[in-house]
């Protein structure tokens, strides 16, 4: 499974790599839409830079979690988890519901609020482009070698062994290790990253965590209900009838 | 039936309101009808029509539970009104379903895509079935007035299965309703997140739904002027008062596990909303069925349930939209198009169910309604009398709403369907000066937040000083509108793509310039052309700014600032060995640095 890793501190937030994200999801000049949120993501830019400090900048594009919300939300399956680590869209499925925007805990699908037959845009980590062989458009245009692409165990060894070599100049934490049951997009840093918005109250878990407990229960919850209704009116029926039996003198009107 | 014209001609205009909303949400799309955003996607069309307006129609489920489970005989008068509650609650959920979704063509990818990790999927499903079940039911009420005996017995003698499909169903997905918010944790304020939420709203739409059918039947004996069953009302506003206790305790007792229960009174506006909602929804209509002078009473019946409803409608507006608010960091509230086409589909139920209790039996003939009809046709004369002069019959009454509410509509919402979505509506702060002689100004062109630097002298300098100004600034727009930078740097946005094809040409001698780039032999594109650096060598080198005479399209900043450095920096580093001096972190990050520190950059 592929993965990003980015390394906060060689990045100067020269926006290289939202240019050419933009070039290759061939995406149309911004404009600034009413509420657009302070991370400027937008169905026009799927990757965007966030200071984190004075010097130092972090990318903000989707995690590729590895239990995605939005594919959990989509009543369609128009979202998938490829084996291959990117989550990708299918827009010929979409019906346009949002739920996957609400899903997300980090905001990530955004939408086409200007057009009548609208869809949802977010990072497909250069899906197509990893067919043919090739980086992620994002990671092959950083001229500080800030990103890297490859597999997300070897990634992560990665990661750990810059940190291990220079434990003064890095925090001793993975972003994207954990967070959110596992992403495909690390970050190793010098400084906190609270501005990618990862949220507290999660942690580590995922969102399927939380759903799947009472998903799981459905079918015993409709099972359960159906025969506890079926026994209750065969039981009541029957004392019924019994009743109707003893007390002739009384005939009740039939029922409808 | 005076009340009963009056009812009809208000829906028929909320429904022709929201007939044109419709037509303004097809016309325009999402984004200008409505006021949803990335930060708040879904709004009242989901959390009112569809959510709130599922958990109205479960009167439907919970008497046919009682009547044919149960077989308690007591509420079988008020089973058939249940009914068609629960058929129109559901169709007009499905409508608004239909037009909220973005891609409202593609609805039926629902029926054929599956996702079963998904609990909108699974109250897509079980909302089109128990639709489905509701007109099963509902449909010996429209065949007997057609005389079909035989199909209505045939659909009489499977009511009991259908019956038991449909309540489940509806447990079902009245608790994935709210389990649909337990991907939110995250999002959801701490007053409303809780894995007791399917529970919550099961609960809720029970109790609710019973008071929704109360004010239903309420309603039909006001307008319709008929005697209200009380027995059943009464006892129906009972169960429901249960229901409602049971959800309070399950509240309650969650908030306090869950150690949130400081937050109820902990202020900002959650905290009010969430008072307001169990006030409306538990407290007040609890307490007024309790005392049996009030429940006995009629009106005090329809404030009972009355607030329930509210208190229901706030509950899922609550967990939808001002649960969400805060993390999502934006104000949401609905444009007018939205209101009047969440309103007009609720009056388009109402309305068809005011016509079915009409023209069909759905409410049971009572003995006593003859002499009431009597004394309403005693009326009805009296009225036409003193009516006389100005009387129109209903029919052109109703038809005289329809056409002024179309019109009215239509001037209302067409135009720009109100303030809807346009990418230009963020206003551009003016330009700030650095000094006091404005030489030096920073711009806010593109809105978000990035200044540019203007150097205002330099443009003054080179447009013929004097005689500059018009160029740029024009006194007869409105505003003294500036030209924007684009106008002159036309590239600007487009940076790199600096090719003019068309002036090309131009210079080149208009049809004897092709042979000068292309290959005439090959397909002519970008492959197969001389390449800029063959004419332009020294533009590109850039030896100054001045030499640049050919194209009079001006260069994006970024190229421009690009060009004179790199040169230099290049040539430093094999003249002088001095490394880094090429790479983009030597001069970006000193760069963000001087911005950032306000110290200023040196030229």
């Amino acid at each position: 499974m592929k993965a990003i890793l980015i390394d906060v501190t060689k990045c100067t937030g020269c926006e290289e790599c939202v240019v050419a994200c933009k070039k290759a999801n061939k995406l149309e000049r911004e404009e600034r839409f009413p509420d657009q949120s302070e991370d400027k993501l937008s169905s026009r830019r799927f990757t965007t830079l966030l200071r984190v400090s004075e010097e130092r900048f972090v990318r903000k594009q989707c995690l590729h979690c590895l239990e995605p919300s939005c594919v959990e939300a989509c009543l369609v399956g128009a979202i998938e988890k490829t084996k291959q680590g990117p989550v990708i869209y299918d827009p010929d499925i979409c019906i346009g519901c949002r739920y996957c925007m609400l899903a997300c805990p980090v905001s990530i699908p955004r939408y086409e609020w200007d057009k009548k037959l609208p869809l949802m845009k977010k990072c497909d980590m250069c899906y197509e482009r990893q067919q043919d062989g090739k980086l992620p458009a994002c990671v092959e245009a950083c001229p500080q070698k800030a990103c890297t692409f490859g597999e997300r165990e070897e990634l992560l060894g990665q990661a750990h062994a810059t940190i291990e070599a220079a434990p003064d100049k890095y925090m001793p934490h993975v972003y994207g290790e954990m967070e959110l049951g596992g992403t495909s997009v690390f970050y190793i840093t010098d400084t906190p990253l609270d501005v990618l918005g990862l949220p507290d109250k999660v942690g580590s878990r995922s969102i399927h965590s939380y759903t799947w407990p009472v998903l799981s229960k459905t079918p015993f919850l409709g099972i359960g209900a159906a025969s506890f209704l079926t026994g209750a009116y065969w039981i009541i029926n029957r004392r019924m009838e019994v009743q109707e039996n003893e007390n002739t003198q009384t005939p009740e009107r039939e029922q409808e | 039936l005076h009340k009963l014209i009056r009812l009809k001609e208000v829906l028929w205009i909320f429904s022709m309101l929201g007939m044109v909303a419709i037509i303004a949400r097809l016309w325009g799309g999402l984004g200008v009808s409505t006021g949803l955003s990335d930060a708040m996607p879904w709004g009242i069309w989901k959390i009112l029509n569809m959510i709130a307006g599922v958990a109205l129609a479960t009167g439907g489920f919970t008497v046919a539970c009682t009547v044919y489970i149960f077989n308690i005989k007591k509420y079988k008068p008020v089973l058939k009104p249940a009914i068609l509650l629960a058929f129109l609650g559901y169709g007009a959920s499905c409508f608004a379903l239909f037009l909220d979704i973005g891609l409202p063509h593609t609805i039926w990818h629902s029926l054929i895509y599956w996702n079963h990790h998904s609990f909108l999927f699974e109250v897509a499903w079980c909302v089109m079935l128990y639709f489905t079940v509701t007109s099963i039911e509902l449909s010996p009420v429209v065949l007997e007035k057609f005389g079909l005996e035989r199909i209505t017995k045939l659909v009489h003698r499977f009511s009991i299965p259908v019956v038991i499909v449909g309540i489940t169903l509806s447990t079902l997905h009245h608790t994935s309703l709210g389990s649909l918010f337990l991907v939110m944790p995250a999002r959801l304020h701490d007053l409303w997140f809780t894995s007791m939420l399917p529970v919550l709203f099961f609960l809720s739409a029970v109790g609710a739904g019973m008071m929704m059918l109360v004010f239903a039947c309420l309603a039909y004996s006001y307008f319709f002027e008929k005697s209200a069953n009380m027995a059943a009302l009464t006892g129906l506003s009972r169960m429901s008062a249960t229901v409602l206790v049971i959800l309070l305790i399950v509240k309650i007792s969650d908030l306090v596990v869950r150690g949130s229960f400081g937050a109820v009174f902990a202020g900002g506006y959650e905290s009010y909303f969430f008072i307001l909602e169990v006030a409306l929804g538990i407290l007040i209509p609890v307490i007024l069925v309790a005392i049996p002078a009030v429940r006995n009473n009629l009106g005090g019946l329809a404030i009972a349930s009355g607030s329930a409803v509210l208190g229901l409608v706030l509950n899922r507006i609550n967990v939808g939209i001002v649960g969400l608010m805060r993390t999502s960091d934006v104000f949401y509230f609905p444009t007018l198009t939205e209101f009047c086409l969440s309103i007009g589909i609720f009056s388009a139920a109402a309305l068809v169910f005011v016509y079915m209790v009409q023209y069909f039996d759905v409410f049971e003939r009572e003995e006593e309604e003859n002499e009431t009809e009597a004394v309403i046709n005693l009326k009805h004369h009296g009225q036409a009398k003193t009516w006389r002069r100005r009387r129109i019959n209903e029919r052109e009454r109703i038809t005289l709403c329809i056409t002024l509410a179309v019109p009215l509509a239509a001037g209302i919402f067409l135009p720009g369907a109100l303030h809807g979505l346009s990418p230009d509506a963020s206003p551009v702060s003016a330009p700030r000066a650095l000094d006091e002689a404005r030489t030096m100004l920073e711009i806010n062109g593109n809105r978000n937040s990035d200044f540019v630097r203007f150097n205002h002298a330099l443009h003054e300098n080179k447009l013929g000083d004097d005689k500059s100004c018009r160029q740029c600034h024009h006194l007869d727009l409105p505003g003294d509108k500036c030209s924007p930078c684009w106008k002159c740097h036309s590239d600007m946005v487009q940076g790199k793509s600096i090719f003019n094809h068309a002036h090309h040409v131009n210079k080149l001698e208009e049809n004897r310039s092709c042979e000068q780039c292309h290959d005439m032999n090959l397909p002519k594109g970008k492959e197969n052309s001389k390449s800029c650096r063959e004419c332009h060598e020294e533009d590109m080198g850039m030896k100054s700014a001045e030499d640049k005479v050919f194209s009079p399209v001006a260069l994006s900043y970024s190229d421009a600032m690009h060009q004179m450095c790199i040169k230099c920096h290049k040539k430093v580093v094999i003249e002088q060995k001095k490394e880094g001096m090429d790479e983009c972190a030597h001069c970006h990050q000193q760069a963000w640095k001087a911005e950032f520190t306000k110290e200023g950059t040196t030229p």
